[in-house]
């Protein structure tokens, strides 16, 4: 071991010799079909916040555990609606903590998905887990003709990702529709 | 079951499947004032890409083990990772990371991919 000094300008000095492009490191690799492009335990989940701009849901815990509460603000309904989450929700909640990537896009592809979407249909969820990490924030977009894809962007880059539509006819229904899957569901 | 071993001392990064060793790939982990925290952890968030917005870093095919935030990922530095490893262990600690543990981009995507959710880390 060299001395201090000496270590820290002999190790400065070869940052600069290497530092000139030999790796950037910057060109990440497309993952394959199948790999999440995002996932979550959902047991450590504690708030789920999905807006559009006629609706916004809001569900939170405390901790791990507890059972989430539910808050609906909807265009045209002064009153919020709250409900306690059930099944329904949980089963909503498993469905976007996995995004898995379900086939490759071009950039052309996306831009021509974008191009053909009433922006009423794009959504943006927020995913805050029990860790002191940001919380997953993303934007999603709803394939026309698919009820089994979306689109989904998030730094930057945009996905085609497996996702049952059906999770946000649940949502967009508020309380009632959550209620009814959790009816559905037992 | 599928397990992934972190191993301070020789700064490499072990990949099993019961007791037979999938991958191995060498690795950059926390600093002496950020030292990668040792013990048993499972991965509970996995993302690709991704941004550290508190620190200005990206850390992409990130797999995260700890509530502070470390996760293995990739190294996004302009001096190949090989290098800031032999620095850290034979010049100086400060080419440590703040603890996550960094891995080539090959490494860290094959490992991305490999490992699922709750997947035991193992940081020794």
């Amino acid at each position: 071991m060299l001395p201090a000094l000496g270590r820290c300008a002999a190790a400065a000095s070869l940052l600069v010799l290497l530092g000139g492009g030999l790796h950037s490191g910057t060109s990440a690799q497309p993952l394959q079909v199948g790999a999440e492009v995002f996932a979550v335990d959902p047991g450590k989940v504690v708030e789920v916040s999905y807006r559009t701009p006629t609706l916004r849901m809001m569900a939170h815990r405390w901790e791990a555990g507890a059972r989430f509460t539910i808050i609906f603000l909807e265009k045209g309904q002064p009153a919020p609606r709250v409900c306690l989450a059930g099944p329904g929700f949980e089963h909503v909640l498993r469905k976007l903590a996995s995004l898995k990537l379900s086939r490759h896009l071009s950039v052309s592809q996306v831009k021509a998905y974008v191009e053909k979407k009433n922006f009423n249909s794009w959504a943006e969820l927020e995913v805050r887990d029990i860790s002191q990490m940001e919380p997953f924030q993303a934007r999603i977009i709803p394939v026309p003709g698919s009820d089994a894809e979306a689109l989904v962007h998030f730094h930057g880059v945009t996905y085609m990702v497996s996702l049952d539509v059906k999770i946000f006819q649940l949502i967009s229904g508020g309380c009632k529709s959550l209620a009814a899957a959790e009816s559905n569901q037992k | 079951m599928k397990r992934i071993v972190v191993n301070l001392e020789e700064q490499m990064v072990e990949a099993y499947e019961d007791d037979d060793l999938i991958h191995q790939f060498i690795c950059v982990t926390g600093d002496d004032d950020h030292p990668t925290d040792t013990g048993e952890f499972k991965i509970f968030r996995k993302q690709h890409p991704c941004r550290s917005k508190t620190y200005d870093v990206q850390m992409d095919y990130a797999m995260f083990f700890t509530k502070d935030g470390k996760a293995l990922h990739q190294y996004h530095g302009p001096v190949p990772l090989s290098v800031v490893r032999a620095l850290k262990q034979g010049v100086t600690e400060w080419f440590g990371s703040h603890g996550c543990v960094r891995l080539e981009e090959d490494a860290a995507c094959t490992l991305y991919e490999w490992a699922p959710l709750n997947t035991k880390v193992t940081v020794v």
